[in-house]
């Protein structure tokens, strides 16, 4: 088990927070923290979230969210942050 | 430009999709849309007794037909009946549009008269969902819902639609393309990966291929055909693709899985190589995880990544379309595999376990079934419900074409068939359509043989009656030691349901010997009306052979060792 960081580009529209939240808690997945801002394309909304979960997992996560309609992209940040904190 | 209702629009996007059929269910917050389509001339309306019977009624139209299925009810209790019927499509993956209407935006949130948060209770179990708050965005959002019903891997899209919309005046415009940034499923294969898979079978020894639905909704049947006939690789299909494969072509091994044949389990368990198409590894299929496959290269081709290697590692994946991935991997194919050894040895395991029941004086399932198929020549669409008589058709008719069994294989919804089975018959008026039920779950949506017998749908019900929850009555005496826990609804406390047909003005027959079911089978089909034969079946008939739950696949119970 290890924290995972994602950024997810989302399309800015009422429901997509509850549906990514959905996604999660359906599949028994834990947000361990989330931030979700606008863009500066007003349309496009960043969602930075750190979760808990193993690789084989991890893979999972990233299609489910990618699978998702309002869901523009999926980036794992998780090696970037290390290398900025290690 | 003339301005038109919110209604209006919805009316004529509907037509611009060429819907055909609309089944639902009126109610206040749809009187706007309602009032439009009592002059209109299409779609044609079939009002439904229940919202689940328009949900399953719009699916099993879906599965015979191939185009979307639309169905439509009212807000609050209108639109949370149709939930199941919304979860069964989402489960197998089936083309729908539910549309419901909701209580004026002004309203919404405010614990209004008959108002449901439909887009928080269907998130779950659509693919996609929308609430229209402004009638400009009506034509649009219909269009967007309509492509992402039936593209990529199809699912039921959800559409709610206030009353103050439906009231709203705007210009109707339906637009020519659609296009979502966000959502761009893929089509082609990587070429790549094609040749690697096409490598992988030229070198296999014990191929099979394991066909899903996913060939199915991809018409991608002939191409599997040919592909097989090619290299001369078994084909094994799962529940939702009865048909893809002909049974009657020596390739075909059946059905594989927890009811599966025994030949089929014994195959995937001996395979060095395992062509998984259109096929999501489903627990009814792969019985213990580890021990499913264990000496197979597992190759996979399907159109949607997050079932890829989601409960079995994947060696080679290709993610794409399957009707396109199977052409260009048949034309990848230099030489094919020498499988002459497998099938011998697979033959020999059809010998020695084919699918058996007694065959005796007896009224039982599986000659039912049987005779049903004989007698309509293979020729007729058959929906089932749920359970002992859901797998006595998947196992004792012989499928020969695809879109012709329809089944809630993922949800297992009980009284899906009934409603389906008139869905289908509407789609394909030139077929005959056969429910297989139960006596539990034919009682789940009864009341649609009054949308049956009231729009004429000829569809023919063939209970096998048995008195009992069948199928959980046989896990019950597997392994409960036969305590039979509120599982019998014997005869003597279900309906009479001759009378009851009668009473919906269809016909209804009661078969209770062996020597009478051929003349109520031809009896039923020659009788220009919606039939319900009540068969009387042997009581404690099991569905063999049967893998126990969290077993692997070949250590079946009334399969070989």
């Amino acid at each position: 088990m290890k924290k995972f960081t994602l950024s997810v580009l989302v399309e800015n529209k009422f429901g997509v927070l509850a549906r990514i939240a959905g996604l999660f808690s359906a599949r028994g997945y834990n947000i361990c923290s989330l931030n979700v801002d606008e863009t500066e394309d007003p349309s496009i909304s960043k969602m930075v979230m750190v979760v808990e979960a193993d690789e084989k997992t991890l893979e999972q996560i990233k299609k489910q969210l990618n699978k998702l309609i309002d869901v523009i992209r999926v980036v794992d940040l998780t090696k970037e942050k290390e290398k900025k904190n290690g | 430009m003339k301005k038109i209702t919110g209604a209006e629009i919805l009316l004529e996007s509907l037509k611009k999709e060429k819907v055909e059929i609309l089944f639902g269910y009126p109610g206040g917050v749809l009187l706007p849309f309602f009032d439009k389509l009592y002059d209109a001339k299409e779609p044609r309306f079939i009002l439904t007794r229940h919202e689940q019977g328009a949900a399953h009624a719009a699916d099993g139209y879906a599965r015979a037909t191939g185009k979307v299925g639309v169905c439509i009810a009212t807000s609050g209790p209108g639109a949370t009946n149709l939930i199941t019927g919304i979860a069964t499509a989402y489960m197998d993956s089936i083309p729908m549009i539910a549309i419901t209407g909701q209580v004026g935006t002004h309203l919404i949130g405010n614990d209004a008269f008959q108002e449901a948060d439909v887009t928080g209770i269907t998130r779950p179990i659509s693919k996609h969902n929308f609430l229209v708050k402004d009638v400009k965005d009506l034509a649009s959002t219909i269009k967007e819902a309509f492509y992402i019903a039936r593209s990529g891997r199809p699912g039921p899209v959800v559409i709610d639609l206030p009353v103050d919309v439906q009231k709203a005046y705007f210009e109707f415009h339906y637009p020519k393309e659609v296009k979502i940034r966000s959502y761009c499923p893929t089509t082609e294969g990587h070429k790549g990966q094609i040749k690697r898979i096409a490598k992988a079978i030229e070198k296999a020894k014990k191929p099979v291929f394991y066909v899903g639905g996913g060939v199915i909704l991809s018409g991608a049947n002939e191409e599997l055909l040919e592909i097989a006939e090619k290299t001369q690789i078994p084909v094994t299909t799962t529940l939702t693709a009865m048909g893809a494969f002909p049974e009657t072509n020596p390739l075909s091994l059946g059905m594989l899985g927890m009811h599966g044949t025994a030949y089929a389990n014994h195959a995937v368990q001996d395979s060095d190589l395992l062509v998984a198409v259109g096929s999501r590894f489903d627990d009814r299929v792969t019985g213990k995880l580890d021990e499913f496959a264990t000496h197979a290269k597992i190759i996979h081709i399907d159109i949607d990544p997050s079932s890829v290697s989601k409960n079995v590692a994947v060696d080679i994946p290709c993610i794409g379309d399957a009707k396109c991935i199977l052409k260009e991997l048949s034309k990848a194919i230099k030489k094919n595999p020498d499988t002459k050894n497998w099938l011998s040895k697979i033959a020999d395991w059809k010998k020695k376990a084919p699918l058996t029941y007694k065959k005796d004086d007896k009224l039982r399932p599986q000659y039912v079934v049987e005779e049903i198929d004989r007698i309509t020549k293979g020729n007729a669409i058959i929906a089932t419900e749920v359970g002992q008589n859901q797998m006595w058709a998947a196992q004792y008719f012989t499928w020969k074409k695809p879109r012709t069994f329809l089944t809630s294989g993922g949800l297992g919804t009980m009284g899906y068939g009934f409603p389906a089975a008139i869905g289908a018959k509407l789609g394909r008026p030139d077929k005959i359509v056969f429910d297989i039920a139960g006596d539990g779950s034919i009682q789940m949506n009864i009341q649609e043989l009054a949308t049956a017998v009231s729009n004429k749908v000829h569809v023919k019900i063939a209970i096998l009656n048995n008195g009992y929850l069948g199928m959980v009555r046989q896990w019950q005496e597997l392994f409960f030691d036969k305590r039979y826990s509120h599982t019998n609804i014997d005869i003597a406390n279900c309906p009479d349901f001759v009378k009851l047909a009668e009473s919906y003005g269809a016909m209804g027959l009661r078969v209770t010997k062996k020597k009478d079911v051929r003349a109520a089978i031809e009896k039923a089909i020659k009788e220009p009306n919606t039939v319900l034969i009540d068969f009387r079946i042997e009581r404690e008939e099991n569905v063999m052979p049967m893998v126990p739950a969290g077993q692997a696949i070949n250590r079946m119970i009334g399969g070989m060792a």
